[in-house]
C-alpha cells in the first residue's frame, strides 16, 4: 500500500437536490493524497452525482467541498483551477471523435495548461505508452475498440498531470474481454501513487488495489472500510444484502 | 434428389426473375428507356410547334442590340447586346447571392447560438426574430424593407450615420467603406505568398534547431516579424514601382505631387472676405494650414448646431462657412475608378476639401478638363497621354506620375449634397440583400441550433472536466462536430437563397430574371431565355453543391 499524505478531498455535509429529489444527503468524508477509494452501491443511489460534484460537473447546494486546498463555490477561477488538477474518466469514454488520439490527449494541455505543442505531444505520447497504445496515436477514436478508447480517455486525463483521478464505472460499457486491459492501466496508476476515486463493481480491483471501499446508498455513505474488512466483515445490514446480491 | 445439399441447390437454381441483381439491372434499363422516350417526345413536340408558330429556335438574338438600360451592375450601355445584358443580370445574381451567403452564415451562427443561450434576453430576442421572420413570406418582407424602410430613409444630405461610423444610410441606398485593389495588388499578393513560404521555412529550420540544441526558440515572434517585414517591403516596392497612375495639371501650377495642391487650396481661402465678416486677425493667422481650417469649420458648424446663437450671429457663421466651402480642389475623373479614389483619398488625407466631378467615360471627363472645369484630371498614364494629345494647347499641360499603394481604403465622405467615395449599395440591392439574409438566416439558425444539440452531452462534460472554458468548448469541440450535421441542410439553404434572389424582379433589382424578362419582352425569344435561366441556376446550384459536398467529405468523421 502507498504512503498516504495530507487530506486532498474534503466533503463536509454535502447536499444536493434535483428539484424535489434529495439526491445527496449530507456526505462527510475525506480522502488523503495517494489514497485509492472504491465506491460501490446500487444503481440510482447517487454515486455518479457525488463524484461529479467533486469537479463541479454537478453543483452542490449545501455543505462544503474542498479539493486540493481550494473550495468549490461559484468562483469561476476556483472551478477552473480544480478542473486542471482533477482528471475524469467516464463510462461512455466521451472521446472527441473529430480529433486523432494524440490530438485528444494534447488538446487540454495546449489550451488549458498552455504548454507548447512539442511539450504537450511529448507528454501525451508518454501517457499513451503508459496505457500501452502509443501505436494508435494517429488514428481516430472511431477506429479503436472500446477498451482502447477507454485507455485513451485515461491517457487524455493523465496528460494534464492531475493530482486526482475520478473514474465513473470505467468498465461498465466494455465487452468482458476488454475489461482487464483497462483495470491493468488503473492498477498501474494506483501503484504510481495517484489519488483515485473510482465508482466500479469490479470486486477484484477493489480487493487488490483499494485502500478503502465506500458503500453508498440512498444519497449517503453507509459504510467505509479497508477492503478486506469490508468484504469479510460488513457491519450494516444494507451492505451485507448488497454484497450477497453482487457476489452471489 | 432428396440427398443433394439444399444450400448448393438453391445457389444454382435462382431463376433470373427472382435474382435481385438481375432485377436491379433490368429496372434501371427500363427507367432509362422511359426517361429517354419522355424527353424525346417533349423536345419533338416543342420543335414542331415552334416551327408551326414561326418561333425561332436559335440563340442568335443574343448578338443583337438590347436598346434598354440597366440600373446597376458591371459596365453596360444600351447599345450593348442582349447577351451582354443577360450577363449583367448573371453577375448581379451572383453578387447578391455570394454576399448574401456569407452574411447568412454569420447571422445564422450568431442567432443559432443565441437561441441556446441561458441568458433570458438574448434567447428571447433570437426566438422572436426567428419566429417572426420565418412565418412571413419573403416577398412581403422584401416589399416592406424596400418601400417602408429604405425608401423612407432621409434624403442624401441628411444621411443617417449610425454611431458616427463612416457609414451613410439614405433613400438612395447605403455607402460603406470599401477596399479598392489597384494595378499593383497582384504583385503585393505575390509578396504575401512569398512571406508565407519563408515563414514556413524559417519555422522548420528553427524547430530543427530547437530539437538539436534543446533550447526553446521564440518561433512565433520571429515568424510574425519576418511576415510583417516582407509584407511591408512588398507594400512599398509595389507602391513605388508598379503604379500606372498619373494626373494632368496645367504646367503653370507647378505641381510635383499631391502635397503641392495645399498652396493652391490655401490661396483659395478668401481671408479678405472673412476679415470683412469680422473674423479676428489672430484667428485668420491660424488659417494657414488645412488642418486648422478643417478644425475651424467644425467649430463653426458645432456653434450653429447648439442653437444658442442669435439670428444675426448665425447668418454671419453661415456666410463664413460659405466662404470656406468655396475653397476646394476639383478633380475630374471617370466614376468609380482607382484613379478617382486615389486622387480623392490622397487629397482628403491632407485635409484638403475635394470636389469630384465624374463622368462615365474618359472622353467626357477629358472634355470637362479641357473646358477648365477642374484643377486636375486623374487617370492612368496611358489614358492621360491620349487626352493630352488632343488638347488644344498640349504644351500648357503636363502629366505628373503618382504612386498608388496596392490597396486603397475607400471611405465615403459627404460632399455638398452628395456622398462621395465608398462602396455604394443601391436601395434595391440593399433591400434584396437584407431581405434574403434575414429570411434565410432564420431557417439556418434553426439548423445551427439542431447541429449544436446533436453533439452529445458527454462531449460537453468531457471538455469541462478537462478544464476547457466555454468558448474553447464551443470552438474546439462543439462547432467542429456540429458542422457535419449542419452542412448538408445548410447547403440547401444556400441554394434557396440563390434561387430566391429571383424575387429581385419585384423590387426592380436587375438580377438575371429581371433582365431576362425585359429581354424576353423585347426580343420575343421566350423559350431561349427560359432555357438560359435554367442553365444558369442549374450551373450555380450544382457547382455550389459540388463544393459543399467536397467540404462535407473533408470534415466527416473517420469511423471504423
Ligand atoms: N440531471 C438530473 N436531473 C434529475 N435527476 C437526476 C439527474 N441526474 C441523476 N438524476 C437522478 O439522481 C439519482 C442518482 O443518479 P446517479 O448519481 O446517476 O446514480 P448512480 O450513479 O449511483 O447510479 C437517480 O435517481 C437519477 O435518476
Ligand atoms: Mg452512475
Amino acid at each position: 500500500m502507498n504512503e498516504l499524505g495530507n487530506d486532498i478531498i474534503i466533503c463536509n455535509d454535502v447536499h444536493k437536490w434535483f428539484g424535489e429529489f434529495h439526491v445527496l444527503q449530507g456526505i462527510t468524508t475525506t480522502v488523503k493524497e495517494g489514497e485509492v477509494v472504491v465506491i460501490i452501491g446500487p444503481s440510482g443511489s447517487g454515486k455518479s452525482t457525488w463524484i461529479r460534484t467533486l469537479n463541479r460537473l454537478e453543483e452542490h447546494q449545501k455543505g462544503q467541498i474542498i479539493v486540493d486546498g481550494t473550495e468549490l463555490n461559484n468562483d469561476l477561477r476556483n472551478i477552473q483551477e480544480i478542473r486542471r488538477e482533477v482528471g475524469m474518466v467516464f463510462q461512455q469514454f466521451n472521446l472527441f471523435p473529430h480529433l486523432t488520439v494524440l490530438q485528444n490527449v494534447t488538446l487540454a494541455p495546449i489550451h488549458v495548461r498552455r504548454w507548447s505543442r512539442e511539450k504537450a505531444e511529448e507528454i501525451g505520447m508518454q501517457q499513451l505508452e503508459r496505457v500501452k497504445i502509443p501505436e494508435q496515436a494517429y488514428k481516430y477514436p472511431g477506429q479503436l475498440s472500446g477498451g482502447q478508447q477507454q485507455r485513451v480517455a485515461i491517457a487524455r486525463a493523465l496528460a494534464m498531470q492531475p493530482k486526482i483521478m475520478l473514474f465513473d464505472e470505467p468498465t461498465s460499457a466494455l465487452d468482458p474481454e476488454m475489461i482487464k486491459e483497462v483495470l491493468d492501466a488503473m492498477q498501474e496508476l494506483a501503484e504510481s501513487g495517484m489519488t483515485i476515486m473510482a465508482v466500479t463493481h469490479e470486486m477484484g480491483f477493489a480487493r487488490g488495489v483499494a485502500n478503502r471501499v465506500i458503500f453508498f446508498d440512498q444519497g449517503n455513505i453507509v459504510e467505509e472500510k479497508p477492503p478486506n474488512e469490508f468484504f469479510d466483515n460488513p457491519e450494516e445490514e444494507r451492505t451485507k444484502l448488497f454484497l450477497s446480491q453482487i457476489l452471489h | 434428389m432428396a440427398t443433394t445439399s439444399p444450400i448448393i441447390k438453391q445457389e444454382a437454381a435462382i431463376p433470373f426473375w427472382r435474382d435481385v441483381r438481375v432485377l436491379g439491372v433490368i429496372g434501371q434499363i427500363i427507367f432509362t428507356i422511359l426517361v429517354v422516350i419522355g424527353l424525346t417526345w417533349f423536345i419533338r413536340n416543342f420543335l414542331i410547334n415552334a416551327e408551326n408558330q414561326g418561333l425561332q429556335t436559335s440563340f442568335s438574338f443574343l448578338n443583337t442590340t438590347a436598346a434598354f438600360d440597366i440600373a446597376e451592375g458591371i459596365e453596360y450601355e444600351a447599345t450593348d447586346t442582349f447577351g451582354r445584358a443577360l450577363w449583367v443580370g448573371v453577375i448581379n445574381t451572383i453578387r447578391v447571392s455570394f454576399i448574401g451567403i456569407i452574411l447568412t452564415t454569420i447571422l445564422a451562427v450568431v442567432a443559432g447560438i443565441a437561441r441556446l443561450s441561458t441568458n433570458w434576453l438574448i434567447n428571447k430576442i433570437a426566438t422572436v426574430y426567428i419566429e417572426i421572420v420565418r412565418n412571413i413570406p419573403l416577398l412581403v418582407q422584401l416589399f416592406f424593407i424596400y418601400f417602408a424602410v429604405i425608401l423612407k430613409l432621409p434624403p442624401v444630405k441628411d444621411s443617417v450615420q449610425p454611431f458616427g461610423l463612416p457609414l451613410f444610410l439614405n433613400q438612395r441606398g447605403f455607402a460603406l467603406p470599401g477596399l479598392t485593389a489597384t494595378a499593383g495588388f497582384p504583385i503585393w499578393l505575390a509578396f504575401i505568398v512569398l512571406a508565407i513560404i519563408l515563414v514556413m521555412t524559417l519555422w522548420t529550420i528553427q524547430s530543427r534547431q530547437e530539437e538539436r540544441t534543446g533550447e526553446p526558440v521564440n518561433k512565433i515572434g520571429s515568424a510574425v516579424v519576418a511576415f510583417i517585414v516582407i509584407v511591408a517591403i512588398g507594400w512599398f516596392v509595389t507602391t513605388a514601382f508598379t503604379s500606372n497612375q498619373a494626373i494632368m495639371v496645367a504646367t503653370s501650377r507647378n505641381i510635383k505631387d499631391f502635397d503641392d495642391f495645399e498652396k493652391i487650396y490655401l490661396l483659395r481661402v478668401d481671408t479678405d472676405a472673412l476679415k470683412d465678416l469680422g473674423v479676428e486677425l489672430a484667428t485668420l493667422d491660424t488659417l494657414k494650414f488645412p488642418d486648422n481650417i478643417a478644425a475651424y469649420k467644425d467649430e463653426l458648424t458645432a456653434k450653429l448646431g447648439t442653437g444658442e446663437v442669435s439670428a444675426e450671429e448665425s447668418e454671419n457663421i453661415e456666410a463664413q462657412l460659405d466662404i470656406l466651402g468655396d475653397a476646394q480642389i476639383t478633380i475630374c475623373s471617370v466614376e468609380d475608378t482607382v484613379s478617382e479614389i486615389n486622387a480623392a483619398s490622397q487629397l482628403r488625407r491632407l485635409n484638403i476639401p475635394v470636389k469630384v466631378s465624374n463622368e462615365k467615360s474618359m472622353r467626357k471627363t477629358g472634355a470637362a478638363y479641357a473646358a477648365g472645369d477642374c484643377d486636375l484630371l486623374a487617370g492612368t498614364q496611358a489614358q492621360l497621354a491620349a487626352e493630352r494629345a488632343i488638347l488644344e494647347a498640349p504644351d500648357t499641360h503636363e502629366l505628373v506620375d503618382v504612386s498608388v499603394p496596392p490597396l486603397i481604403v475607400n471611405t465615403p465622405a459627404p460632399a455638398g449634397f452628395n456622398i462621395q467615395g465608398g462602396t455604394k449599395l443601391s436601395p434595391e440591392f440593399a433591400a434584396l440583400l437584407i431581405g434574403l439574409v434575414l429570411y434565410t438566416s432564420a431557417f439556418s439558425a434553426e439548423i445551427v441550433r439542431a447541429g449544436i444539440l446533436a453533439v452529445s452531452k458527454g462531449q460537453t462534460e468531457a471538455a469541462r472536466a478537462l478544464g476547457l472554458n466555454e468558448s474553447q468548448r464551443l470552438q474546439l469541440i462543439v462547432l467542429p462536430q456540429a458542422l457535419r450535421v449542419i452542412i448538408p441542410p445548410m447547403t440547401s439553404q444556400y441554394l434557396n437563397l440563390t434561387k430566391n434572389s429571383s424575387l429581385a424582379v419585384a423590387i426592380a433589382f436587375p438580377d438575371l430574371v429581371a433582365v431576362g424578362s425585359t429581354v424576353q419582352n423585347q426580343s420575343g425569344f421566350a423559350v431561349q431565355v427560359i432555357i438560359i435561366f435554367m442553365a444558369v441556376y442549374l450551373t450555380l446550384s450544382l457547382s455550389m453543391s459540388a463544393f459543399l459536398n467536397w467540404y462535407n467529405k473533408k470534415v466527416a468523421l473517420v469511423e471504423r
